[in-house]
């Protein structure tokens, strides 16, 4: 090229080097060094985004700690102790309510959802039928409006009458065609249980009911029917023994809501005192500052007035917690009634073996389980409320440990906010694991396939698809999870063939399952692409010398290949769990964002990086709640770094080793 | 490792089926990726490319706004403007169904053209009314006069009833306006002087908001929230206080027989009359002082002028505004000093559809079809819809999102390339081996991992709250501000006015007292004359969402360039070296301009990959409603306007998703979006990621050297 003419047009060479020098550093330094530190930047911004999250998250414990020390001071902390035992023992009722109606889905089939299915197609058909119903509803008001005139004309009457019967012959022809296009698969909720036989019949109901606007015979029988087996399967003694133990359940709820109720109550007041005064001094000096600040004289007075009324003197805690101390005996006698009438319902609850539906028994399972756990509970709560005072402190320790070991992340509530990560954190984990757990044999079977199986024609064009799946964005993944995959599970899930996987039928469209699903299809690509460098960089010679040896292609593969690149395989994994961490907006629409610890993988839940983005918009800058959101960001980049760091040096061990 | 089999036995068969099964295996997962892939590719073109052949060129060109769905009932001679009436057709593909006696027709209406000359003085709501009607008109006002007089109109006569205080100020100020005959009523009231003892004692919702305008001393325990009306919390009487209560307060606070009033220690009734004076204003047009139109605005006159700050004086001429007529006359009848010139009536004929709708159907439109088609026939009543869904943004197109996403990716890659390339040159060109080369590869290998929502919570921190400025009127809220230089030229009024700023009165305050003075006058701004260098952030603004993805995809960026860098051979700079070109010279000749096609990839993958994201610009940049394109509606002229439009929020398309699939009650009627507005989006992104893999591959297979 004119590479050389160009240069020697346009400068001297072995010329002085002209132009300026500050302090010493010419031009050609200047250049270096600011192109230095542009690299630079890349430090700097890994400190700047650990200084600006600990910046905004630092303030978290000391608020979290006074907010702590309020909720002690003010008696909140005592009552809910004992509405941690009602909770407990009303998982248990709401546990057995749940039974009847589990096991009267299964034992009826179709028939228990025929209703629901009835007024699904009706609404649909409605919205079709619009024109037509006016129609008619029209030709009625007419006849009405004629057969009232005084004196009636016959001729106008019998004209509308004859409308009325056209507009009905119109809207029954409509909609017959129009039901005749409405089929099962139309279903708003799919998890209804539907049997072809009574589709035809269902049809014919509908188009009757819209017409006459009466309760069509069809479904007066099925509700006969309907109501006969339902008696029937109530009148089984295992499901008299539930309602018994149920009734029993519900009884000492009661009387223990009462006691609740009227302590939680002056707690609550107690609350009300005690925020008012943590910020008074604060709003005084504010107040006054606007005053010496003000215009004119008259605003000056009412601003004066203002601050005076602001309350600074402290609540008399001892005297406000005086009552709460004194509910000790109330509480023992509710506690026990609720204790001794639990005791006696788990006894009368019937077996897992004398229910049909699996739900019904899963349900009894944890009845069972939960009933075990329950008394121990309620012993361990009644002692933490005698030794309870409002006098402790709280410490930093117990904050911090708040924060890492809380159970609940409870906001704008007028009761107490709580900041326990451990919800969060569980739901981001479990969906990790399930995402990775799906996505690792697909993304390193295709690896493996790809690399040491495939024709290069089939390399050429799988390797670019999977790069396309890459560069799907999350916000389209989370879409489709939103409008098709939560369905599409859901709805299969209900499907006998798959019944022994578990946790299945799926009774949400937005589980960790669903969104698990779909990190796993956005971390295939990351993890196959990996995995295939890995494996490309297994030297030859142990190839030939596998294959001189006498195995078999795919023996060499799999016993030879694949374990000296085992470790680059697992830092693949590993970068592809940090990545399914970190991503936000599948989790954000897909997992369902219920704030607790889920049991199961069909189970709805929340995740940290949900979390940031549902809430930091709407949330005061510089509040407990702004910098908790700004702890959970800093942990997770603790967690992602961690996690990227390992992987990373795994790989260079690799990259060292080949 | 087990044994190896003997490669001449036997069990070759069973091992051979065995080995089958597993490569069977491998294919199905294979292949599985692969109709997954398609899947997903295949359904959103399947159900998106309906609603863009339907919806056709307006989904690119309208801005996301609510489709109302309407129940209609059947009707005659429904006019709609001819723009609007296909909207109407996009939005309804059944249409053939009702619609019929389809006819085109111009309907006329009259416009007022005129110039408007300088010295005229306008009201501020007529003046915006004037500027949202002629886009190119907009002045920066620098003084306004309240001693001029203004202009109200009174549609049907009215009575006014006004309390001796507001009447002798009205008198005194415009006695002409009163006319001669009026009444004069006098009520007898009485007051309360009410002593009340220190002490405690608790107190309802209604007295205590009753007490708070008075001069009573009263601390209260605990405030009230507004949900609970029928609380009774406890409050402390400091020491004996006597005030006087008007009747109001007495009942409400402190009558015996409610519940949570104060008890008294003493009370004494003061009798006082009031006296009103009743008069009639007939229908007509008045002029008057604005101070005086200040007191019978507030016994219920309506107009547009701001009585507390005066009428505005136009400080330039301008020529050929359009009014329509009644908009004119309002305008003419309230702003008697208004000076124009060139007064021309013009007949503008609209091209408007008329049409039928032959049965009771359902018709779905959007905002701006539904207002026209709306205020077309308000006057005959012949659209009479029954009922009315709204869903938001399910309507209109993705314009906005789609210029949001563009100005967000051109800034931040922008950003992204001039750092990304300078650091690239550095690790490649200037760097030697060392522990500071490690320590910023190592940084950019975290960097990469760090997630993506992370960088958005580190760009709300930076960039939007605490990014530094350099400006004339810094924002009160401003964590920290150092002066620079002074200046002097204090803003236009009507910057003054828009952006609330507060002009300090001495040049030398501290930059808290200046905060302290402004956010005790309301102000958002101040100004002192200084020029100052403050961290008050960019606010939630394409730039501070451009600066957050640059930062994130910054080292793909260096990655990818370092390796075009690389791929440019020794040879190259050697020679030039040899040559005599200085360091810089030879990079700037001989290797940057080989390593531009490298560079060129990088940045469509950037691209790629900042196009996509969601996370990042949710706090940073994003809305999800604006009914104006960025640089639309800018109170600004110049290098200000060109700031103000870096620092406006914007829709963009993966936000608009998010929002629709996501934040919105979920229905058949807002899919069509949703597919709609996804489609068009993956068709942006699979465009740049097919553009970087071609690219990618022509780059090695071409430039081997």
């Amino acid at each position: 090229m004119s590479l050389s003419q160009r240069s020697s047009q346009k400068n001297i060479p072995f010329g002085k080097p002209s132009g300026f020098r500050i302090l010493g550093i010419g031009k050609q330094e200047a250049i270096k060094y600011f192109f230095g530190g542009n690299a630079t930047l890349a430090v700097i911004l890994i400190f700047l985004i650990v200084g600006f999250l600990a910046y905004h998250a630092w303030n978290f414990l000391p608020q979290y700690q006074k907010s702590l020390t309020l909720y002690r001071l003010s008696g909140q902390e005592f009552t809910d102790y004992a509405s941690d035992q009602l909770t407990a023992q009303k998982e248990l009722s709401s546990l057995a309510s749940q039974i009847p109606a589990y096991e009267l889905k299964h034992r009826l089939g179709a028939l228990y959802d025929l209703e629901a299915v009835h007024s699904d197609f009706k609404n649909k058909a409605q919205k079709e039928l619009i024109a037509e119903r006016k129609q008619l509803q029209r030709a009625k008001s007419n006849l009405t409006k004629h057969q009232a005139k005084e004196p009636p004309i016959q001729a106008d009457i019998d004209a509308a009458k004859r409308r009325v019967t056209e507009s009905t012959a119109n809207l029954k022809k409509r909609a017959v065609m129009v039901l005749d296009g409405i089929d099962y698969s139309d279903l708003e909720n799919k998890s209804l249980v539907t049997d072809d036989a009574y589709l035809t019949d269902i049809r014919a109901s509908v188009t009757a009911n819209i017409i006459s606007g009466k309760t069509s015979d069809f479904i007066q029988a099925i509700r006969q029917t309907e109501a006969e087996k339902t008696a029937a399967i109530q009148a089984l003694p295992h499901m008299q023994q539930l309602a018994k133990a149920r009734s029993m359940l519900l009884a000492p709820q009661k009387p223990f809501n009462n006691y609740l109720k009227k302590y939680r109550l002056i707690a609550s007041d107690n609350k009300g005192q005690a925020e008012t005064h943590s910020n008074a001094a604060e709003r005084k000096k504010a107040q006054l500052t606007k005053a010496e600040l003000a215009t004119t004289d008259q605003q000056r007075k009412i601003d004066l007035i203002k601050a005076e009324r602001i309350l600074t003197e402290s609540p008399d805690y001892d005297k406000l917690n005086h009552p709460l101390y004194s509910s000790l005996d109330e509480h023992l006698l509710v506690q026990k009634t609720l204790t001794q009438q639990t005791k006696e319902a788990l006894a009368a609850m019937p077996t897992v073996s004398d229910f049909e539906g699996g739900k019904a028994q899963e349900r009894i399972q944890k009845i069972t389980i939960l009933g075990e756990a329950f008394f121990p509970l309620i012993e361990a709560k009644r002692k933490k409320m005698e030794s309870w005072t409002h006098k402790e402190p709280v410490t930093i320790g117990q904050a911090l440990s708040g924060f890492f070991m809380g159970t609940q992340w409870v906001s704008n509530s007028s009761w107490q906010d709580f900041y326990g990560v451990l919800p969060l954190l569980a739901g981001s984990s479990l969906v990790a694991l399930v995402a990775i757990a799906i996505a690792v044999p697909f993304a390193v079977g295709g690896a493996i396939y790809v690399n040491r199986l495939s024709s290069p024609f089939e390399q050429r064009w799988i390797k670019p698809i999977i790069e396309f799946i890459g560069a799907i964005p999350s916000i389209v993944m989370a879409f489709l999870g939103v409008v098709v995959v939560g369905a599409l599970i859901q709805e299969h899930s209900q499907n006998p063939l798959v019944s022994w996987i578990p946790s299945f039928p799926v009774e949400q469209d937005k589980t960790i399952l669903t969104a698990g699903i779909l990190l796993a299809l956005m971390s295939v690509p990351t993890v196959f692409t990996l995995a295939e460098d890995a494996l490309n960089n297994v030297p030859k010679a142990y190839k030939e010398a596998a294959l001189a040896l006498g195995s078999t292609h795919l023996q060499t593969v799999l016993k030879v290949i694949l374990p000296s690149c085992a470790s680059g395989i697992i830092a693949a994994v590993l970068l592809g769990f940090g990545r399914i961490i970190g991503e936000t907006m599948v989790v954000l629409l897909v997992m369902g964002g219920r704030i607790a610890i889920p049991s199961s993988v069909s189970d709805p839940a929340h995740s940290m990086t949900g979390i940031m983005a549902q809430e930091i918009g709407e949330v005061e800058q510089g509040s407990l709640h702004w910098s908790a959101l700004f702890m959970v960001g800093l942990l997770l980049f603790v967690i992602a770094l961690t996690l990227n760091y390992i992987a990373q040096t795994t790989l260079k061990r690799l990259s060292k080793h080949s | 490792m087990e044994p190896v089999q003997n490669p001449f036995s036997q069990q070759r068969n069973s091992q051979h089926a065995k080995e089958t099964a597993v490569k069977v295996t491998l294919i199905l997962f294979t292949y599985t990726i692969i109709i997954a892939a398609i899947a997903i590719f295949g359904k959103i073109i399947y159900e998106g490319s309906p609603v863009l052949w339907q919806k056709g060129w307006s989904f690119f060109t309208k801005k996301p706004q609510t489709l109302f769905v309407n129940q209609v009932e059947k009707g005659e001679g429904i006019e709609i403007p001819a723009k609007n009436f296909e909207g109407l057709l996009a939005n309804n593909p059944d249409a053939e169904h009702w619609l019929a006696n389809v006819t085109e027709f111009e309907k006329p209406a009259d416009f007022i053209q005129f110039d408007l000359l300088k010295n005229s003085r306008i009201g501020s709501g007529y003046l915006s009314e004037l500027e949202s009607l002629n886009p190119d008109f907009y002045i920066i006002y620098t003084e306004r006069d309240i001693d001029s007089p203004v202009g109200f109109i009174i549609q049907s006569d009215k009575e006014f009833s006004l309390p001796q205080a507001d009447y002798d100020a009205l008198k005194a100020a415009d006695p002409t306006l009163l006319p001669d005959e009026h009444s004069k009523r006098e009520i007898k009231l009485n007051q309360f002087r009410i002593t009340l003892a220190a002490g405690e004692y608790p107190i309802g919702k209604d007295a205590h908001d009753a007490l708070v305008s008075t001069e009573l001393v009263f601390q209260m325990r605990q405030t009230f929230a507004d949900d609970e009306p029928d609380k009774i919390n406890r409050t402390v009487i400091p020491y004996d206080q006597t005030i006087t209560v008007s009747g109001n307060v007495y009942f409400t606070a402190f009558d015996e027989d409610e519940r949570g009033t104060l008890p008294l220690k003493s009370m004494e009734q003061i009798p006082f009359t009031r006296t009103f004076h009743d008069f009639t204003l007939p229908a007509s047009s008045y002029h008057t002082l604005a101070h005086a139109l200040a007191i019978l605005e507030k016994h219920g006159v309506q107009h547009n002028h701001d009585t507390a700050k005066g009428s505005i004086i136009v400080n330039e001429n301008t020529r050929q505004l359009t009014a329509p007529r009644a908009f004119w006359d309002a305008l003419t009848r309230s702003n008697p000093q208004l000076k124009t010139a060139n007064v021309t009536t013009t007949t503008v004929n609209t091209p408007f559809v008329r049409f039928d709708i032959s049965k009771d159907t359902e018709i779905l439109l959007d905002t701006e079809d539904r207002e026209s088609i709306a205020a077309a026939n308000d006057a005959t009543g012949k659209f009479k819809t029954t009922s009315e869904e709204t869903h938001s943004y399910s309507g209109g197109g993705v314009i906005g999102p789609i210029i949001g996403t563009g100005l967000l990716v051109i800034i931040c890659m922008l950003v992204a390339l001039f750092t990304g390339i300078a650091a690239s040159v550095f690790l490649n060109e200037y760097a030697r081996k060392g522990g500071f080369v490690k320590t910023i590869r190592l940084a950019m290998l975290n960097l990469a991992g760090v997630p993506s929502i992370v960088f958005g919570l580190f760009g709300l921190g930076l960039f939007v709250i605490l990014a530094p400025c350099v400006t004339s009127t810094p924002k009160s809220s401003s964590a920290w501000m150092v002066p620079l230089v002074k200046i002097g030229s204090q803003p236009d009024l009507r910057i003054i006015e828009q952006k609330q700023i507060y002009i300090a009165q001495h040049a030398d305050l501290g930059s808290s007292e200046l905060s302290t003075l402004a956010a005790a006058d309301g102000a958002k701004h101040v100004y002192d004359g200084w020029i100052w260098l403050s961290l008050q952030g960019w606010g939630t603004s394409i730039l501070a969402g451009g600066f957050t993805l640059a930062m994130m995809v910054l080292p793909v960026i260096i990655t990818s360039c370092e390796e075009s860098l690389r791929a440019v051979p020794m040879g190259f700079r050697e020679a030039s070296l040899a040559l005599g070109a200085s360091k810089w010279q030879s990079i700037r000749t001989a290797v940057l301009p080989y390593a531009f096609p490298g560079i060129l990839t990088a940045s469509v993958l950037g691209i790629t990959r900042v196009a996509g994201e969601t996370a990042p610009i949710m706090f940073t940049a994003a809305v999800a409603e604006k009914s104006e394109l960025p640089w639309e509606g800018l109170k600004s002229t110049g290098f200000d306007a060109f700031l103000d439009f870096l620092q406006s929020s914007a829709q963009a398309l993966p936000y608009h998703i998010y929002t629709v699939a996501g934040r919105i009650p979920q229905s058949e009627y807002t899919q069509p979006m949703q597919y709609g507005s996804v489609l068009v989006f993956m068709l942006i992104v699979m465009f740049f990621a097919a553009i970087s893999v071609g690219l990618r591959i022509r780059v090695r297979k071409k430039l081997k050297w």
